[in-house]
């Protein structure tokens, strides 16, 4: 029992990853070699990463898109909305130049947290394999 | 009254480019190098960046010309904003950190550097040099304009102020002070249209709050002297105005005679004085649409033309375009990492959309106190007269200082960050950097269009703004979005792209404003022919990408990875 060893069981990664001590840059240097030196392992890591922001980017075009044909063709389709006002304003100009900003300043941070997210997931991943 | 207004604009100018020279000093306390003239060593915050940018964003065009094109042409005009500020989401979606994480100086750096080709980055120089230049000549016009409505200088004395300032910038900090400028002259900027609208609104109810949308159509509201500063063709409607005529009508010289006016088409000369009474509705330049207070406030009110099209294809310009503006991407190289350039431009459609609030209403003030702008064609002065008119005395002079200031810095502004870009790429371009190369670039960014201002005649603002959104949207946004997301874009299908996208646009524009007259589908067409353009110039680069397909360059995957992976993740 006495000569017997513990042994850690973990992968060849972790082993030198634990060897190079536990500051940041040091530990994802490996990773960072894989990334770089194109190995299969990278290159599914970046694809992974790149589809994941490209969906997050085609949502948020999503919306944009939505909003920007949606509006014309409703003031064309429902004349009426032009007509009506609201305390003496039009309720055309009210919207335009007031509500529909708010509406990118939402879209704009729903992006921005979302594209943080998936690279801190992104990091996330890396450090455990 | 006048005395008061000139005094009030100097001191506006002189305050602004005081205010130029002491942050301009703060940037040049250290020796600087190429790379602080490019990009401010990169050590500016986030909030700080965005303020530089929506100040680079908002030139004269946006500043005066917003305001003048609500006065002439109403409602339709609203789009525009809403479409800026979409493009800096859809920015910020698809280009911002990919772009900052290639660690390019240029967006011709970023072409060679991801498609490996010289070509391709001499194209994409030239495409950065025509915009800027299209964006320039709007800047020069608003200076004259600026200067001649307030003081009655001619013309050249703006083009001569806003040249001497810019290459003084430009010349002595680089892009570090103009960083600080920048963010500085947004806030001024924000100030200058928010303060005196408030008032503007305020006098105006107790003005009686006359409605802009009243269905009549435009009418000088009391007697009105109006001095014509250059020769323009207007169209009378009402068959009993009677105007007091000092100078030239339709060729005959009068001194001082009541004149009737029939309806139909007359010539007004330069620098004959009119008195109009109360009442007279407003004759209209003959480029400007005459449209009743009902129409005017419609979207899609005037029936004529391709409305919707003409909407679609505008909004699609401006957004597309603001995504490719040379000068604007510059700055986001001068954020810490990719990140920060992604917050930056998020922070950057809060700050627009603060501003855009203001210039409608000066649009629909300007409806009812400054009307005979309509028949002068000077709508871009809108926001210039309505202080001086609502409020006689201190109290507007106050306000047109205010605006003046306003103004100056939206020229400033703009100018230097164009010419950064222009001469930043060139220098890259030609003489591989080098601050001397930098300078000379400048010196070239500016004398372009300052030949070519003199003979472009009284073009609104917001037309040659629209030539260069187009062309920006028809050649660099496809390049960028593109090369960033798409592995098989090559090198020929990139150029070929950019040479049809960017030529088609720049053809459209220079037939529409210099042939014509146009009508029907064709008219709809080259005045916005961003939706026909863009499609042609996404699919050339698609197919021929597709059919070059052996030339996708051999580092296409290695740089794509390089674009998306967060810097703390890829050490080398």
């Amino acid at each position: 029992m006495s000569d017997q060893r513990r042994v850690v069981v973990a992968s060849p990664r972790t082993h030198r990853a634990r060897r190079l001590g536990d500051t940041g840059s040091e530990r994802s240097w490996s990773l960072a070699h894989d990334l770089d030196e194109q190995t299969e392992l990278g290159a599914v890591y970046v694809r992974t990463l790149i589809r994941a922001q490209l969906r997050a980017a085609l949502a948020t075009l999503t919306v944009v898109a939505v909003v920007i044909i949606g509006l014309p063709l409703l003031l064309v389709l429902l004349p009426a909305l032009g007509r009506s006002r609201m305390h003496g304003i039009p309720v055309s100009w009210l919207g335009l130049a007031l509500c529909i900003q708010p509406i990118w300043i939402a879209a704009a941070a729903r992006h921005l947290r979302q594209a943080e997210r998936i690279e801190r997931d992104f990091a996330r991943l890396v450090d455990r394999s | 009254m006048i005395v008061m207004a000139v005094a009030a604009a100097l001191t506006a100018l002189v305050a602004v480019l005081g205010m130029v020279a002491v942050l301009g000093s703060y940037g040049r306390r250290r020796t600087p190098t190429t790379s602080d003239f490019l990009v401010a060593s990169r050590g500016v915050t986030p909030t700080w960046n965005a303020s530089a940018i929506s100040s680079e964003y908002i030139s004269a065009a946006a500043f005066l010309g917003t305001a003048g094109m609500v006065l002439a042409y109403g409602a339709d005009v609203l789009w525009l904003p809403i479409g800026a500020a979409a493009g800096y989401v859809l920015l910020q979606a698809f280009v911002t950190a990919p772009l900052r994480r290639s660690g390019a100086y240029t967006i011709s750096d970023f072409a060679e550097w991801r498609l490996g080709s010289r070509a391709v980055r001499h194209i994409v120089s030239v495409c950065v040099c025509f915009i800027g230049w299209f964006y320039l000549l709007p800047q020069f016009q608003g200076a004259g304009v600026t200067l001649r409505v307030l003081t009655g200088a001619p013309v050249w004395v703006g083009w001569a102020v806003v040249v001497a300032v810019v290459l003084a910038i430009v010349l002595s900090g680089g892009m570090r002070s103009i960083t600080v400028v920048q963010g500085v002259q947004y806030w001024v900027k924000l100030v200058a249209v928010a303060v005196p609208a408030v008032a503007l609104l305020s006098l105006w109810h107790l003005d009686g709050g006359d409605d802009p949308t009243a269905d009549r159509l435009p009418a000088f509201d009391r007697a009105t002297t109006v001095r014509v500063q250059a020769e323009v063709a207007v169209r009378v409607v009402t068959s009993d105005t009677v105007v007091t005529v000092r100078g030239e009508l339709d060729g005959r010289h009068y001194d001082g005679a009541d004149v009737p006016l029939p309806a139909g088409r007359h010539i007004l000369g330069e620098g004959s004085t009119l008195v109009f009474r109360a009442g007279t509705p407003v004759p209209h330049a003959e480029r400007l649409p005459l449209q009743d207070g009902h129409t005017w406030a419609m979207p899609f009110g005037r029936s004529e033309g391709h409305p919707l099209f003409a909407t679609y294809s505008a909004l699609l310009g401006v957004l597309l375009g603001t995504m490719g503006l040379p000068h604007i991407l510059m700055r986001f190289y001068t954020d810490r990492c990719g990140r920060a350039a992604r917050r930056t431009a998020a922070v950057v459609p809060v700050l627009l959309s603060l501003f855009y609030v203001f210039p409608a209403v000066y649009g629909a003030l300007g409806r009812l106190y400054t009307p005979e702008l309509l028949m002068t064609g000077d709508t871009d002065a809108t926001i210039l007269m309505l202080p001086q008119r609502l409020a006689p005395g201190a109290a507007g002079a106050l306000l047109t200082a205010l605006v003046a200031a306003g103004a100056f810095a939206a020229f400033i502004s703009t100018s230097c960050g164009i010419v950064v870009a222009i001469a930043g790429t060139f220098s890259q371009c030609l003489w591989r950097g080098g601050v001397a190369a930098f300078r000379v670039g400048a010196l070239l960014a500016l004398a372009v269009p300052l030949t070519l201002v003199t003979r472009i005649g009284p073009l609104g603002a917001a037309s040659l703004v629209t030539l260069a959104l187009t062309v920006s949207a028809c050649s660099l946004c496809p390049l960028l979005v593109l090369g960033i997301w798409w592995r098989r874009l090559t090198p020929a299908g990139a150029g070929a792209g950019l040479v049809v996208g960017g030529g088609l646009a720049v053809a459209a524009g220079v037939a529409w404003i210099l042939g014509g007259p146009w009508s029907g589908w064709t008219a709809a067409v080259l005045a916005q022919p961003a939706m026909v353009i863009v499609p042609i110039g996404v699919a050339v680069t698609i197919i021929v990408s597709l059919l070059t397909r052996r030339h996708i360059p051999r580092r296409a995957d290695r740089a794509i990875a390089r674009l998306h992976l967060p810097e703390e993740i890829l050490v080398r």
